[in-house]
């Protein structure tokens, strides 16, 4: 166990904010905290890094009491993003990603090397170190407040509302790149958020928060399909089976079959041969580093002629979208098949709408019993 | 003109004295107002003491319509006459810019700012050196420069109590009707006015950090 | 003699320098608005033109205010104008052009550009944007530029006394080179009542001309 709160109560004069809260937070998971305005989740969160004092109880960071840590040795340890506000405005990108290195006195070749590696991580061009916060966009800068929370490579990562003042689509893309960053880095993060479709998408485990205590603390597929009580029900709204749905990321239902993959370069009279031979109506085209860079679609004309046409910029799928997304990328564009890629543009496989389907009426059966 | 000339020529040395006088009496008053200005700031925008800050705030926003005359005569009737009673009208009357200055540039800064800053692990006084003074920097700086204006000008006006300077040889011209000696104060004040404000604007640019330069 | 026979002996002189004081003002405010305003709107479209103007606004309002006077003596003497009101008026109104020049300066740059567009899309003509959507939307800021000018006034026509218009700056004067230090108090604490009191008056002023939409609930 990584964190433990153990009977943690916060009193604000005669308010009380977190009310006997007891949990354990596992090594390298997600753990998203959702609950109703003034709930508690902030104060939560910054008694993890002591930016608040618990009137009572206890935190344990491996086993040992946060009260027993020095208070910004104990920060410099812990990750912490919140909304876009939180970049220093005076500093370059650089510096703001540097800001904690400096203070534990790291070389600044070494600081140099972290910078170039976090941009990379959270894939945004080197030329960016240069820059100042007043010329990002609000995802440019919520990258770059991740990138300088992991700076010194924390082992946690407190994270309260940090895609709150983003539009949603950029919202969808900043969380497709977050879990392709956390399968790299494995920390263990605690994200606080107003938004149940973030929190089912994001977490490994939720814990729903009402008036200051918590209501169910469970992996997300079980708060899914077992809601404890009404308050959970309707925090989950009505349309759970779809976000069961949800719950399934691209990734697990890539395919390999149904299509060929060619060089920019190759021939096309045998592409159109092998196409024929494996029954394929797509033919992926990527660079050496396997990069998709547009697809050949065979096409029968009413003649009975058949022609190859070009497709430079074919609608794709992110590996970390889940099946609701794939699916309605899949309806919007009309495609029964769709290439799946991940963050950086590597070409992964195809996911096909027919497996949709599948999971959707095996979903629908599950609920249905339940329900019975 | 041949006046001018001639009044210029006979008194250099008065001229010379009065000028350095001048620019004394500016310069000693502008640095302490700097020192306790900023020192004041700070210390009320501390933690906690937001509130001090506040009702600070009221007390130079008001202060600032108070006339430099009125100081002057103030200090003149607790103090009496002298450089020293010059020094502390000047100092007095700065001092009210700069502390407003710093003051509201040190409260606008976002709370949310400030907490990152903790979150990350920054000790206050670090906060205090690499995040709220270099953002508020333009702010303090904008209010040191009208201190520094408000000063050129007083130090003028102190000569009434015994400053000396060159409102010394304004007032003289000005009570015995001498045209050329009136000019002659009149041109050197405000050429040190305005170089004292070229200066400053330029060491404004340099001070300024480039983020916060940019505008959207 | 107390303070308070002081003050009755001196009643008059009080009343009698306090309106000298307030006629110097109100006397080169239209002077300075009629000047300053026109200015204002005139450059608002034009910055490079604007930076001159500002820039050499600036460097009047460097000039100590003293040294102004003297300037203002000396150059109206030959028009046998060098003592008396005209000296006061005049330098009040050269220091005002920076506060209220520079305040329309930006009310009128400040409104937003898409705001404007908006307007313009509506099929607003560019007068009526000017009257309808940039005026309304800048005079707040223009008020503050005249409520600086006119502080600053009060401050400048404490000098009047020594060119022979009176004012307030009399009781101080007087008093200083009489040694009377009652006559120095008086003046300083009405002239600084004075300043105050002007300030305050023009804040509840601007907050009755601000557009309702523009302040903010706190
Ligand atoms: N510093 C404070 N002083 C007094 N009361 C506070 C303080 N901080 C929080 N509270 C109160 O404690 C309660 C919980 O606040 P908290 O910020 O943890 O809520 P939250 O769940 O994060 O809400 P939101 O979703 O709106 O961010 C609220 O009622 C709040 O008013
Ligand atoms: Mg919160």
């Amino acid at each position: 166990m990584l964190i433990e709160l153990k009977n943690i109560t916060k009193k604000f004069d005669k308010q009380t904010a977190v009310k006997d809260l007891n949990m354990k937070i596992e090594k390298g998971s997600i753990t998203m905290f959702i609950g109703p305005s003034g709930c508690g989740k902030t104060t939560t969160l910054k008694m993890i890094n002591r930016l608040i004092e618990p009137t009572s109880g206890d935190i344990l960071i491996h086993g040992k009491s946060v009260v027993d840590m020095e208070a910004v040795k104990l920060r410099r340890s812990i990750g912490y993003v919140i909304q876009e506000i939180g970049l220093f405005p005076h500093f370059s990108v650089y510096e703001n990603i540097a800001v904690v290195p400096r203070l534990l006195n790291w070389e600044e070749k070494r600081i140099k090397e972290r910078v170039d590696e976090l941009l990379h991580l959270v894939t945004l061009d080197p030329s960016y170190a240069q820059k100042y916060p007043m010329q990002l966009s609000g995802g440019e800068q919520q990258r770059v407040g991740l990138a300088r929370a992991l700076a010194a490579d924390p082992e946690i990562l407190l994270m309260d509302e940090p895609f709150g003042a983003i539009d949603p689509i950029n919202r969808l893309k900043l969380h497709d790149s977050f879990l392709e960053i956390q399968e790299e880095i494995k920390k263990t993060i605690i994200f606080v958020t107003h938004d149940i479709n973030e929190a089912i998408k994001l977490g490994d485990k939720i814990a729903i928060m009402n008036k200051g205590t918590l209501v169910q603390y469970d992996e997300t597929d079980e708060i899914l399909h077992n809601p404890k009580n009404e308050f959970v029900e309707n925090l989950l709204g009505r349309d759970r089976s779809l976000k069961a749905l949800s719950l399934e990321k691209t990734k697990g239902f890539v395919t390999h079959e149904g299509y060929v993959i060619t060089g920019p370069n190759d021939d096309q009279g045998s592409l159109r041969e092998k196409m024929k031979k494996t029954r394929s109506e797509q033919a992926f085209i990527l660079d050496e580093n396997g990069r998709l860079l547009g697809r050949k679609i065979l096409v029968t004309k009413k003649t009975g002629k058949q022609e190859m046409i070009q497709d430079s910029n074919p609608v794709v799928v992110d590996r970390n979208n889940n099946l609701v997304e794939a699916l309605s990328k899949m309806l919007e564009s009309g495609e029964h098949q769709l290439p799946v890629v991940s963050g950086r543009g590597k070409f992964m496989g195809v996911i096909n709408l027919s497996h949709i389907f599948a999971e959707v009426t095996a979903a629908e059966a599950k609920n249905t019993i339940k329900g019975a | 003109m041949a006046k001018i000339l001639t009044y210029f020529l006979q008194n250099q040395a008065r001229i010379l004295t009065s000028t350095w006088e001048h620019f004394y009496l500016f310069a000693v008053s502008t640095f302490l107002s700097v020192v306790i200005g900023i020192f004041t700031g700070i210390f009320v925008t501390g933690e906690g003491r937001e509130r001090i800050g506040r009702i600070l705030l009221t007390i130079t926003g008001a202060a600032q319509a108070v006339p430099s005359m009125a100081v002057v005569a103030l200090v003149f009737i607790f103090v009496g006459i002298g450089f020293a009673p010059a020094v502390i009208a000047l100092v007095i009357y700065s001092l009210v810019p700069i502390i407003f200055n710093t003051t509201s540039g040190l409260l606008s800064i976002s709370p949310k700012l400030i907490e990152a800053a903790k979150g990350t692990g920054l000790t206050n006084l670090q906060i205090l050196w690499r995040i709220k003074l270099p953002i508020a920097v333009p702010v303090i700086m904008a209010g040191i420069r009208s201190a520094a204006t408000i000063n050129i000008g007083t130090a003028t006006v102190a000569a009434v109590i015994g400053g000396g300077g060159l409102g010394d040889l304004i007032y003289t011209g000005l009570k015995l009707q001498r045209t050329e000696i009136i000019i002659i104060g009149t041109f050197l004040a405000a050429f040190i006015a305005i170089l004292v404000d070229i200066l400053i604007a330029q060491a404004e640019k340099v001070i300024t950090p480039k983020g916060l330069k940019i505008s959207r | 003699m107390g303070f308070w026979e002081f003050l009755q002996a001196y009643q008059d002189k009080i009343i009698l320098e306090f309106f000298r004081h307030i006629k110097i003002i109100l006397f080169s405010l239209p002077f300075a608005v009629l000047l300053s305003v026109p200015l204002g709107f005139c450059i608002s479209s034009r910055p490079k033109m604007a930076k001159i103007v500002i820039y050499l606004s600036s460097v009047l309002m460097t000039i100590p205010s003293l040294a102004l006077f003297a300037i203002m003596v000396v150059l109206l003497a030959p028009m046998k104008l060098g003592l008396g009101m005209t000296p006061a008026i005049l330098a009040i109104t050269l220091y005002s052009l920076l506060p209220i020049t520079r305040n329309t300066y930006i009310a009128l740059n400040q409104v937003s550009p898409k705001t404007i567009e908006a307007a313009r899309g509506l099929g607003l003509s560019s007068s009526q944007i000017l009257w309808k959507i940039k005026i309304p939307l800048s005079i707040p800021v223009i008020m503050a530029g005249i409520r600086n000018a006119l502080v600053l006034g009060v401050s400048v026509a404490t000098f009047a006394s020594l060119v022979g218009a009176g004012g307030l700056g009399y009781f101080i004067f007087s008093g200083i080179s009489r040694a009377n230090l009652k006559m120095v108090a008086i003046g300083a604490v009405i002239v600084s009542g004075l300043g105050i009191g002007v300030n305050y008056l023009m804040l509840l002023l601007e907050d009755v001309l601000t557009p309702m939409g523009l302040k903010n609930k706190s």
